[in-house]
């Protein structure tokens, strides 16, 4: 069954706004997010194209993608919560976690199977850090306008995406065969909107951070 | 117990619009106390500001005090001494027969401070104060200054202000300190002072042909925080456009709502 590529559009338009917006050179290390949507862009067209089209197994291309995204989150991560608190403290177990459940779910599966306990740790991880972003955000006197913050938006997404998705790597085998057998793309209907939340969140940083430098 | 995928699909879907439920609430909860944050900001700026005003007020009030009571000093004590010294002085005249010319000299230099002290004195009197008027003691001041013929100053006003005695004092004691700065570390050899009342404001404006300075080196010093601070007391603003070798402008603005 062929579905709409609605994350994949999504995808398009928040690349296309990352790439008007923060190009200026006065963005600092928000020019990277260019390169992390072009890649996931790419990433998630080939894994459509090889699911949809040619009914292959793309679990493989989600597990190169994993560390990726995981890797750049991280680092977005570090740059915002570092002025509120030490993320390191929390980033590192959770990264060497990750890391080692990831390895050890590679070499399992021969990369065949999505990685999902990493998966999972990394998100465990993405949403404490977020949580104490909003913790120590609110904590700090000084007044800030959320409206016109990007680091907010940026968290605001990765919070909503990830935790929003909690439900999804529960149940993910259940899910997986639910879609196999009867063909109910449960999954890919709730990513597609989270997919939704998470680039309208950051479009909207991008724009913020386009304002801040003009 | 098996679990069937229907009962599945609607376990996932109640367990995601649960966590989007929670996730918003914290948003909201993150924006409404950021708000709550806002609020509290601005309300203790209100504060601060008035705090910093009612501080200023205080601080004026000290200073029109200690100066009435000099003024009173030098017209008591110091005008009496200086009276008798040239009361005797024009005894000794008449009774010399021919009164060296340095003598006659120095009864008309005594007789010159003794005007200067009346007139210092009477401009720290606290009664005369409160029937202070900004253009009349403006228009004294520039013809003192003039009459130096260090510098020449231009005056331009609408005649009189309606603005209340002890604002008109401190505005006259802002400008005072502009064209102290003006003279003293400036140089200026010109200065232009221009003041119009329109119905929403009063603006005055302090042109100078002097040595300028840069705005940002200057902007922390005690002299123009302490015209900031006055210039905010009476709930305006106050600018300067100034640049190295090119003068400076001073340009004041008092809302109306001030006004008397």
């Amino acid at each position: 069954m062929l579905l709409f590529p609605f994350s994949e559009i999504m995808e398009v338009i928040c690349l296309a706004s990352s790439f008007f917006y923060l190009s200026n050179g006065k963005v600092g290390y928000w020019g990277y997010f260019r390169w992390f949507m072009l890649f996931t862009l790419l990433l998630e067209f080939t894994g459509y194209i090889l699911y949809f089209i040619y009914h292959l197994n793309n679990h493989w291309l989600y597990n190169i993608n994993l560390p990726v995204e995981i890797i750049f989150i991280s680092a977005v991560l570090y740059k915002i919560c570092s002025p509120y608190f030490k993320v390191q403290y929390w980033l590192l177990p959770g990264l060497s976690l990750f890391a080692s459940f990831y390895f050890y779910e590679s070499m399992h599966s021969h990369f065949l199977s999505y990685s999902i306990i990493s998966n999972n740790i990394a998100s465990v991880m993405i949403i404490i850090i977020c949580c104490l972003y909003f913790y120590f955000f609110l904590k700090k006197e000084e007044y800030v306008d959320i409206y016109k913050h990007p680091p907010f938006w940026i968290i605001a997404g990765l919070f909503f995406f990830y935790f929003g998705s909690t439900a999804c790597n529960i149940f993910y085998t259940y899910l997986a065969s639910i879609n196999l057998k009867q063909q109910i793309p449960v999954r890919f209907i709730i990513f597609a909107l989270l997919n939704f939340i998470l680039y309208s969140c950051w479009m909207r940083a991008f724009l913020c951070k386009y304002r801040q430098t003009i | 117990m098996q679990v069937s995928s229907n009962n599945i699909i609607i376990i996932v879907v109640i367990i995601t619009c649960t966590f989007f439920i929670a996730a918003a609430a914290l948003l909201t909860y993150v924006r409404m106390y950021n708000e709550r944050k806002r609020k509290h900001q601005e309300e203790k700026k209100t504060m601060t500001g008035e705090f910093e005003k009612q501080l200023m007020q205080s601080q004026l009030e000290t200073r029109e005090e200690t100066f009435y009571q000099l003024g009173e000093e030098l017209h008591d004590n110091i005008g009496q001494l200086l009276n008798s010294t040239k009361l005797l002085i024009g005894v000794s005249q008449r009774t010399i027969p021919n009164p060296p010319d340095t003598l006659i000299t120095a009864n008309e230099t005594l007789g010159k401070a003794i005007q200067e002290l009346r007139s210092l004195s009477k401009s720290l009197n606290k009664e005369w104060l409160e029937q202070f008027n900004f253009i009349e003691n403006l228009e004294a001041e520039v013809a003192r200054i003039n009459s130096a013929r260090s510098l020449q100053l231009h005056l331009s006003h609408p005649g009189s202000l309606h603005l209340l005695a002890d604002k008109q004092i401190i505005l006259f004691r802002i400008v005072q300190e502009i064209l102290q700065n003006a003279m003293k570390h400036a140089r200026a050899k010109n200065i232009n002072i221009t003041v119009k009342e329109s119905g929403t404001s009063l603006t005055i404006t302090i042109k100078d042909d002097g040595s300028g300075f840069k705005e940002t080196a200057s902007a922390k010093g005690v002299g123009l925080l302490n015209i900031k601070h006055r210039t905010h007391l009476l709930g305006g603003t106050v600018q300067w456009q100034s640049f190295i070798g090119s003068g400076t402008a001073v340009i004041i603005q008092i809302p109306v709502n001030t006004l008397a």
